[in-house]
């Protein structure tokens, strides 16, 4: 499917990987004001493969956010049916069909087709995705973690980009389908939206026309080939060091161990964070993933896997102290 | 089921330990049957303590029902001894074994259970339980109380007996027991924190015991007051009062004589000197006479110390001075002369348990000189005492004129002066008028006869104290002649002078010379105080005339405790290692630990000046590191130097915080930090197959650059400070 070959030069690939993560944060940035943090954590996740939760109230832009990233990646092949960007609006009615597709009758071949639905797409915002019944839920999960759909008993692969930013309101929870812990854990990163600033939200009323008009087209897109190759060189040119290895695992067992914490993460969310932690490396220019990258993902990956004891309820604060430790060992340890 | 192994292994330490409590407990006061009995109802009490918690009876009532179930099973276990049949079938021995068991057990179990399940419901309960433990683990140890070192013999004899101290020993058991109390009560059962804590308390009342000075006898006793010591300590802070002409003046301070002797009141009587005889001597009339102050002054209405300072120069005015130079009269001693027939030289040395404000002397002393303390954990000083001892019988001393022929007038009527009281003279030629006409002239039979008179006619008793009224003495005398020593002593004296005899009243301490039980050492006790009066004699000196009343009311001193004597002058023998040459007999703990803090003290004042030493080097040599070197290290060498440089001026990485925060926290006045940071990461961190690094002097640029950049930022003297400072890069992390 994909024919694009790696070139040799380590150094080459690093840099347009570089470059393309620079790119498409140009365009959001363009596309959104005032969501610098949400944008890094969208394309760190992007880059590392992994989905995206954004757990926000109506109107903050998650459309435009998710919309603008599909804008920003060119179908490079646009023979095949799978577009750029798809929407699902989840809601209780739904059926597993609605977003999968259906085999139908072709009465002009006399044969069976399949259908696709919205989930072949590059990037797919499943909106409010706790609105709609747990079948539903499964389905687009499945989708997510094995990157293809079931239909009729026929497998049918998802593209390789494949990327869903699901949102939930954590306001408006009456009659919802809340998420159970073990499916966030198919989440890399669970990111609350707050307000944006007083000055971003002026620049958002300022800057509305004119990105009305031309959204973005003036700044140069990336290729989804180039993001698909973008993914494999961080996976295997970014380095993780044994150090980091250890430092993680420590985390989780200490997290693990902590009587504020009444479920642990699992192994799955460290194995998941490995390419998430050099996504985030390359990002800052980094060829080798730091202590830093640790501290700054770890509450994105870690909250939302965790189930923390009774009483307690900052979930950033329990994991900050429980990696602490961990942390400090890394950090001296680079002092020898 | 699953068993919780740490609870089990509580309940199986708490029920051991009362066990032990009870065992140790009625060990003191009980037979085997009796310990066994104890230690099995202290450990199933313990045990049933939370099943009884459990149960739905509220608190008072499970406390009053214990109660009330004690009583029974009281009067059932005493049935043994009490029922005639039973106590028959058993036979005496084992009826009473039996009884004894059964109360312990009995006793323990109600009271450890019901006290237990009160625990468990609340916890406050605990300071019973563990006082109630302490007191019965203390029991068999409390023997000791009252400066009784000696005892409990069971504890103390095999110490002694390997030349130990036991004091220390028995501190050593209450700061044990202190230190488990407050471990129990902190109640931090966790098997880690609890050998900590019992480690450094125990450390801790190690040296309070060993360096403090607490464990002397009278702190052991903390109430005892020698004779008297209250009235002179009072005269000791102030000068004497000024000799008061008119005998009925009512502004007159109020001297008190001699407080009487505190036998029988509180219980033991404590040791308050030690006395070592150098020569073997025994007293004609079996008493030896410890002097410590005279009162021979008659201010009109009563009989004071003298202030005149023509009279009573026999009687030392001050300790004697250690050193070489201490003087034979530097404490005041002028000694009477005495003639050498009737007198022996006799040397003693005085070692004082009890701060005294005078220093006390077998009679008559004529020489004292301070020796070094033999041991400062019992006596608070001591001195050797030369005395002109009378030997032989009084009747000796027949035909002897009464007084010096030396003595000015004053003098004489010092010693002579008496109440205006026509009843004295009176009296006195009364009695003197029973003699037989030969011996009617001669001063001692006058005297004796006095003594004997008073013996016969007088009531010795503790409770006529009455003393403070100027006219005490004739009440007591023209009275019903019941009273004590202080009492007869004045009223002899007052006797005696008005026959004009020169006599005075003394006080210390008279210590029969059984007690000395055939050794060289007699212990006095504070029971021993008295007042006694003594007549001048030509040749001789002072005599004492101690009226020893026929009837009385009181029981004689008890003898001295035979064990605490030896131990004590066993302890008083061992003299200052200067003065004897000889290597010390005896191991004392105390000065060990003393000896090992001063080593210790030394030793980390040497690894200080090392250790500071050895930073400092440290500290030259990492910030030189980046200059030399091999190459493969010089990344790490130059940033630590970076680092070091900034915790100089205060600057250290937070605990937790990454490096790259550090540096970004800094970025703004230290730039170079970021650099070497990511040169130092990517080191570190990055891919060893393709490593990046920076070449030397790129390096040394962004190093000097950090030192340009902290030199713009930071104060002078903040810099220097750290500079001088030789531990800054063990703050580095």
């Amino acid at each position: 499917m994909n024919t694009t070959t790696i070139p040799a030069d380590r150094g080459t690939l690093l840099d347009q990987a570089y470059e393309l993560a620079q790119t498409l944060e140009k365009r959001l940035h363009h596309a959104i004001r005032g969501r610098e943090a949400v944008i890094d954590l969208l394309l760190t996740a992007l880059l590392a493969d992994g989905h995206v939760l954004l757990e926000d109230y109506p109107g903050s832009g998650k459309t435009t956010l998710a919309k603008a990233l599909g804008d920003s990646i060119e179908d490079d092949q646009p023979h095949d049916e799978i577009v750029a960007f798809r929407r699902i609006q989840f809601t209780p009615d739904l059926l597993p069909s609605d977003i999968t597709g259906v085999t139908v009758f072709d009465p002009d071949t006399g044969s069976f087709s399949f259908r696709p639905g919205p989930l072949f797409a590059h990037i797919v915002l499943a909106d409010e995705i706790n609105r709609t019944s747990p079948k539903v839920q499964a389905a687009m999960l499945e989708a997510m973690a094995e990157k293809q759909v079931t239909v009729d008993n026929v497998s049918h692969p998802l593209d390789e980009l494949f990327f869903v930013v699901a949102t939930q309101n954590p306001r408006d929870q009456a009659g919802t389908y809340p998420l159970p812990v073990a499916q966030h854990d198919r989440f890399l990163f669970k990111i609350r939206m707050d307000y944006i600033e007083r000055e971003a939200e002026l620049d958002v009323l300022r800057s509305a026309r004119e990105r009305k008009q031309a959204p973005g087209v003036h700044l140069p897109r990336v290729s989804r080939s180039a993001v698909v190759l973008a993914r494999r060189t961080i996976e295997s040119f970014v380095h993780v060091d044994e150090r980091i290895h250890t430092c993680l695992v420590d985390m989780a067992r200490s997290i693990r161990e902590s009587p504020h914490v009444s479920q642990g993460v699992s192994t799955r969310s460290l194995v998941l964070m490995l390419p998430a932690l050099q996504a985030c490396a390359l990002k800052r220019g980094r060829d080798y993933v730091t202590a830093e990258d640790v501290a700054y993902l770890a509450p994105y990956v870690f909250a939302h896997r965790m189930e923390l004891a009774p009483g307690i309820d900052d979930a950033s604060e329990v994991i900050r102290e429980c990696t602490r430790p961990a942390m400090e060992a890394l950090t001296r340890s680079t002092l020898r | 089921m699953k068993v919780d192994w740490n609870l089990v292994l509580k309940r199986l330490v708490g029920a051991l330990v009362w066990g032990l409590a009870l065992a140790v407990g009625a060990w003191s006061i009980s037979v085997s049957t009796g310990v066994l009995g104890g230690f099995l109802g202290g450990f199933l009490g313990f045990l049933s303590g939370p099943l009884l918690a459990k149960t739905r009876l509220r608190t008072p009532t499970l406390l009053a029902g214990g109660a009330l179930l004690g009583v029974v099973g009281l009067w059932l276990a005493a049935l043994p001894t009490r029922s005639r049949i039973l106590a028959g079938l058993f036979g005496p021995e084992l009826a009473y074994g039996v009884a004894d068991g059964t109360t312990w057990f009995l006793g323990g179990v109600l009271l450890v259970g019901c006290l237990h399940a009160a625990t468990v419901r609340h916890a406050s309960f605990m300071a019973l339980e563990l006082a109630l433990v302490c007191l019965a683990l203390i029991t068999p140890l409390s023997a000791h109380r009252d400066g009784f070192i000696s005892r409990p013999h069971f504890f103390v004899d095999p110490l002694w007996s390997q030349g130990w101290d036991p004091v220390p020993f028995l501190m050593a058991v209450g700061a044990l027991t202190a230190a488990t109390l407050l471990v129990l009560s902190v109640g931090r059962f966790n098997r880690r924190n609890t050998l900590i804590d019992l480690g450094l308390l125990l450390v801790l009342a190690f040296l309070v015991t060993a360096l403090l000075p607490l464990n002397r006898l009278q702190q052991l006793a903390p109430e005892q007051k020698p004779m008297g010591q209250n009235g002179q300590q009072e005269q000791e802070g102030k000068p004497p009062p000024p000799m008061e002409q008119d005998p009925k003046g009512q502004d007159k301070p109020r001297e008190k004589p001699p407080e009487p002797e505190d036998k029988g009141e509180q219980g033991q009587p404590k040791p308050v000197a030690l006395v070592l005889f150098h020569d073997d001597f025994t007293p004609a009339d079996g008493f030896y006479y410890f002097r410590q102050k005279t009162m021979s002054m008659f201010n009109g209405a009563r009989l004071v110390p003298d202030t005149t300072g023509l009279a009573d120069r026999d009687v030392p005015s001050r300790f004697p001075a250690p050193g070489p130079e201490a003087q034979p009269g530097g404490v005041g001693i002028v000694p009477a002369p005495t003639d050498s027939s009737l007198t022996r030289t006799i040397r003693t040395t005085v070692n004082l348990i009890v701060a005294h404000p005078l220093p006390i002397g077998l009679l008559n002393p004529t020489r004292m000189e301070a020796v070094g303390n033999p041991d400062p954990y019992h006596f608070v000083r001591a001195y050797k005492v030369e005395s002109a001892a009378f030997i032989g019988d009084l009747s000796a001393l027949m035909g002897r004129r009464a007084g010096s022929p030396l003595w000015s007038r004053q003098v004489w009527s010092h010693y002579t002066r008496t109440p205006e009281d026509p009843r004295y003279l009176r009296l006195a030629n009364e009695i003197v008028a029973r003699l037989q006409e030969k011996y009617r002239q001669d001063p001692l039979a006058q005297a004796v006869m006095v003594k004997l008179w008073l013996e016969t006619e007088g009531t010795y008793s503790l409770s006529q104290r009455i003393l403070d009224s100027d006219d005490a003495v004739a009440r007591f005398l023209f009275g019903d002649k019941v009273g004590y020593c202080v009492h007869f002593a004045h009223a002899a004296t007052y006797l005696v002078r008005s026959l004009g005899i020169p006599a005075r009243v003394a006080t210390g301490y008279a210590a029969d010379a059984r007690y000395r039980f055939e050794g060289s050492a007699l212990l006095l006790l504070d029971a021993n105080s008295h007042a006694w009066c003594e007549i001048y004699l030509d040749g001789v000196g002072w005599v004492p005339l101690d009226v020893s009343p026929q009837r009385t009311d009181a029981r004689p001193p008890p003898p001295p405790d035979a064990d605490l004597q030896r131990m004590l002058g066993q302890l008083a023998r061992k003299e200052a290692p200067s003065q004897e040459g000889k290597p010390q007999q005896k191991r004392s703990l105390t000065e060990l630990v003393r000896k090992a803090l001063g080593v210790m003290a030394r030793g980390a004042g040497v690894l200080l000046v090392l250790g500071v030493l050895a930073a400092w080097i440290g500290k030259i040599v990492r910030r030189l590191a980046p200059y030399f070197g091999s190459e493969r290290t010089r990344v790490l060498r130059t940033f630590r130097a970076a680092l070091d440089c900034l915790a100089d001026v205060g600057l250290t990485r937070p605990f937790g915080d990454t490096r790259e925060r550090f540096a970004r926290d800094l970025g703004d006045r230290f730039e170079a930090l970021s650099v070497l940071t990511e040169f130092r990461m990517r080191e570190a961190l990055g891919d060893p197959q393709h490593p990046s690094r920076p070449e030397g002097q790129e390096l040394l640029k962004h190093y000097r650059d950090l030192g340009r950049q902290i030199r713009r930022s930071i104060p002078f003297w903040r810099r220097f400070l750290g500079l001088l400072n030789p531990f800054t890069w063990l703050f580095v992390r």
